[in-house]
């Protein structure tokens, strides 16, 4: 483009302006966060208020308000409760300008008395600020108590062994009294978790106490926590490479090895994108290291095949549709007549414009989840595969729904910033069907950014991914054993990343868990889980085998990037986004 | 047959020209570009094309979130962008080291466009949700210096675009689903007007005021047309061109000749005189155009092309006297909006 100016018109055009805009001003003052006060001291109150202002001289935004767990002062973290904050984020703010932020604490009921600490971050693209938020918790304390006695248990328990402490109290006439509230601790602070029912979990291996307190009166028993003795490692035993394009989600069944593709992925000038399910023949048994094939795949129109799931008698599939040329999204339903090579059966678009990232396949039923605010489930009536419809919908209200698990007759949706979402689609409970589901219950507490989950119904514990890259988010143990009162038990963390998907081999008690960059990891969720789970020797193995930093997944470089496993033909198979495929030998 | 049309050598044209060659050392101008399957902002030199940085919208690195729409603040110092999945969101930068400095998530269930009034203190920005089975959805009107969202009125299913009239008083909603146009009065944030346009199932998508305030255009992208309606008191259509197959976004240039309309369906640009008396159609060299702007060089149109399932999107720069394609940039996956910085 060239201009050609007259120089006659220079001078009448924009003395004015260019007075203004071409003046040297001042450099402004960065942004600058502050909270009124650096503590926020809560007393017995569960609610309380503090601004955050901007000091600095330029405009900051987005402002997240990151809340901490809440920790005993013994700097464990109590399950179950949480810090909410209102807003949870101011979009910006200008130099000076500054808003309320009101804190609530919602507090598990089996909280010992005693002062507790959390934080508040408020973070900006370039600033933060920190807040120290303190609360206390009091019991009443039963003065009429004059001894107690923690009963021992009859065995050394392992780190992570949850155990039930019973305690008796009696008063001058040695009368043994009941619902005496009682203050639990441990020593050394960090040996371990107690709640104030006695509920204990050691966390440390070696001798430690745990020290009941009534009143004046107090009672200390001396445990020696045994190692949990569980490790093992993985050995990789097959791989599957795909470097052309990144790597979704996999299902196996049979012989067979399904695997989608995601976004775009750019190799020197090629561009290869999440168009394609990947069929891979995974026959070949054998101990020693072994390289699969592709020997077939499908091309759709999409950008993401970012599901793929096979109805459990092996009929048929179905794959999900995100980015399509012609905008229709929705699914593609296969014919696997030929499992090696399925054909297309129908593809189905209504109600399902916006792209379905998930799916579940349940009979003659598939859960579908439908991208965006408003969305959430479809579910939609196979039977007659060439002409499926949407029977019935369901969203919770507010956020989006980002995956479906279903289980005996429920279905637990993973539904993004509304937490947990459980619904009767054929348990019973709440007379729900597939045709007509009924919410039983919701957990909202979960930290938001609730991704994915699997339902245990042995053990009654649901494992809930919560995905976040920034804090980075932690799997969450629901306690589901009472299916109207979902409660947060127990966490598992691996530094510097997030989870992504899990699998639950139930024969062992062992979960495993993609984790991006962090790999696969496996972990012992045999018995009663409480507490930190990371802290309690649970870890059987974790495995970054393709090398990486840990820290993040970088995409396309080859680094170790795991996206979701499964169990198959005694195998623990990973999809990863830039690798491909792999199959290890499980641990243990 | 090419037709050369009118080059505008206007004094206001001008004028800007020199006010922004003359602040030295104040760069060129630049092209944002959204990259709706990498989740990026590119920032492009517009004078040759050359992808000079790029912007990471990317909250959740394993999905995709879908950067859609791009524009300008008229005096330059910001930009704005929405994010259309996850929970839509509203972005806003500084111009000046492309500094994000707020984002504000939409009371949305899926965030299209982006339009600023003539002042900048105002964006609207509709809810085209397309999922949401005929269910009216709303279009919200956010405060920019703050990110307030000042009224957010139900007003027809999945509105797609909301354009503010040159005065800034009037905002003309485009509604894909129900054939229509609602025109919002923005002291109060009320309709004021609404009316059927096209043929049931024309689908319109996108619109551009003409510069006079009186006459809006809108891109039938069923219709393959772009209909001219007189917005008074009633509306009024007043005439009709052809344009290539689903046209998209369209854009008047500065002075208001000619109008451009990418036609995302048969992979070109259509260039018309504002009287409708010549239209041109080239071919673009990518597939399903999208997004279209002009800067402040009324003779060079900015185009970007979606890509497809196999291939990249990128953009293109126009000259719309010659139809002469001034260079091209393969960028982004799914690349849609396209905004110039001065």
């Amino acid at each position: 483009m060239i201009i050609r100016v007259q120089p006659s018109l220079l001078a009448t055009a924009t003395l004015g302006i260019l007075a203004s805009s071409c003046g040297v001003s001042e450099p402004e003052l960065p942004p600058y966060l502050e909270f009124s006060q650096p503590v926020l001291e809560l007393g017995l109150e569960r609610t309380g208020q503090v601004w955050i202002r901007n000091t600095g001289g330029q405009s900051i935004g987005p402002v997240e308000f990151i809340p901490g767990e809440i920790r005993d002062l013994a700097g464990s973290m109590v399950p179950g409760s949480r810090l909410s904050l209102d807003p949870v984020e101011v979009p910006t703010l200008n130099p000076g300008d500054e808003r309320l932020l009101t804190l609530e604490l919602s507090l598990d009921g089996s909280m010992n008395s005693g002062e507790y600490d959390t934080w508040v971050r408020a973070r900006g693209p370039v600033v933060s600020a920190l807040l120290a938020v303190r609360f206390m918790v009091l019991s009443e304390l039963e003065v009429a108590v004059t001894s107690v006695t923690i009963i021992a248990p009859s065995f050394d328990p392992r780190a992570g062994d949850v155990i039930n402490l019973p305690l008796e109290a009696r008063d001058t006439a040695g009368t043994l009294l009941q619902g005496v509230p009682v203050y639990w601790s441990v020593q050394p602070s960090q040996a371990g978790y107690i709640t104030k029912n006695g509920r204990f979990v050691g966390y440390k291996t070696g001798p430690m106490s745990v020290i009941a307190q009534a009143g004046t009166i107090s009672d200390t028993l001396a445990l020696d926590i045994l190692h949990r003795n569980i490790d093992g490692s993985f050995i990789v035993a097959r791989t599957g490479r795909e470097v052309e394009r990144y790597t979704s989600d996999l299902w196996l069944h049979g012989d067979v090895l399904y695997s989608g593709t995601w976004g775009t992925r750019q190799t020197g000038t090629q561009s290869s994108f999440g168009n394609t399910l990947n069929i891979w023949d995974i026959s070949t048994s054998g101990t020693t290291l072994h390289a699969i094939e592709k020997s077939f795949s499908i091309e759709i129109d999409a950008r993401v095949v970012n599901d793929i799931k096979v109805r459990a008698d092996g009929e048929l599939a179905i794959i999900t549709h995100e980015g399509s040329d012609d905008a229709q999204n929705g699914i593609t339903i296969l014919n696997l007549d030929n499992p090696l090579e399925p054909t297309v059966v129908s593809r189905f678009t209504s109600e399902l414009e916006s792209g379905v990232h998930n799916v579940w396949i349940e009979g003659d039923y598939a859960y579908l989840v439908v991208d965006g605010v408003g969305n959430g489930l479809r579910i939609l009536d196979i039977s007659d595969p060439d002409n499926p419809s949407v029977v019935a919908r369901f969203w919770a209200g507010e956020s989006f729904l980002h995956d479906v698990y279903v289980r005996d007759g429920l279905a637990f949706l993973s539904h993004w910033n509304a937490g947990l979402v459980i619904l009767d689609v054929g348990n019973g409970i709440s007379d729900g069907s597939p045709e007509n589901p009924v919410e039983v219950s919701r957990l909202s507490e979960l930290g938001g950014q609730t991704h994915n989950a699997w339902y245990w119904p042995e053990s009654g514990y649901v494992f809930v991914g919560e995905e976040d890259f920034d804090s980075p988010g932690i799997m969450h143990v629901v306690d589901l054993r009472n299916l109207l009162e979902p409660r947060e038990v127990a966490t598992f963390r691996v530094p510097g990343q997030t989870p992504h998907n899990f699998w639950l081999d139930e024969g062992s008690g062992t979960l495993y868990l993609a984790w991006y960059g962090n790999g696969i990891r496996a972990l012992d969720v045999t018995g009663d889980l409480l507490g930190e789970l990371d802290h309690q020797g649970r870890e059987i193995a974790g495995f970054i085998y393709n090398g990486g930093s840990g820290t993040t997944c970088n995409r396309g470089s080859g680094d170790t990037c795991t996206w979701a496993p499964q169990i198959h033909g005694g195998l623990v198979w990973v999809s990863d986004m830039n690798q491909g495929l792999v199959g290890f030998e499980p641990p243990r | 047959m090419i037709q050369y049309l009118v080059r505008v050598t206007s004094r206001v044209f001008v004028g800007v020209v020199i006010l922004a060659t003359a602040c030295s050392p104040v760069p060129g101008e630049r092209l944002l570009v959204t990259s709706g399957f990498t989740d990026q902002i590119f920032v492009l030199d517009a004078r040759t094309g050359q992808v000079t940085d790029s912007l990471s919208l990317d909250r959740r690195p394993g999905e995709r979130d879908e950067p859609h729409s791009v524009t300008v603040s008229p005096d330059g110092s910001h930009f704005y962008a929405t994010l259309s999945h996850g929970e839509p969101s509203f972005w806003k930068y500084e111009s000046d080291g492309l500094r994000l400095v707020g984002r504000l998530t939409l009371p949305a269930n899926g965030a299209s466009r982006v339009r600023l009034s003539p002042d900048g203190s105002l964006a609207a920005i509709p809810d085209y949700w397309l999922s949401g089975g005929g269910v009216e959805s709303r279009v919200a009107f956010v405060r920019t210096d703050d990110l307030t969202v000042l009224a957010n009125p139900k007003l027809c299913p999945a509105p797609h675009d909301a354009v503010f009239s040159p005065s800034g008083d009037r905002v003309a909603v485009i509604c894909p689903l129900s054939d229509e146009l609602v025109i919002i009065k923005t002291d109060g944030f009320v309709e004021i007007n609404r009316s059927k346009i096209g043929e049931s199932g024309d689908r319109p998508l996108n619109a551009a005021w003409m510069a006079e305030g009186e006459n809006l255009l809108v891109a039938l992208a069923n219709g393959s047309k772009l209909l001219k309606l007189e917005i008074n008191e009633d509306i009024h259509e007043s005439s009709q061109v052809i344009t290539g197959t689903q046209p998209a976004q369209l854009a008047v240039a500065p002075g208001g000749s000619p109008v451009v309309v990418a036609n995302r369906g048969s992979g070109s640009v259509t260039i018309i005189t504002s009287d409708g008396a010549r239209s041109t159609e080239i071919e673009l060299p990518g597939p399903h155009p999208h997004g279209v702007a002009f800067g402040q060089d009324p003779t060079v149109v900015y185009v970007t092309y979606e890509g497809d399932t196999r291939t990249l999107g990128g953009v293109v720069a126009i000259d719309v006297g010659t139809g002469e394609m001034l260079w091209r940039t393969e960028v982004g996956s799914f690349t849609l909006g396209v905004a110039v910085l001065p």
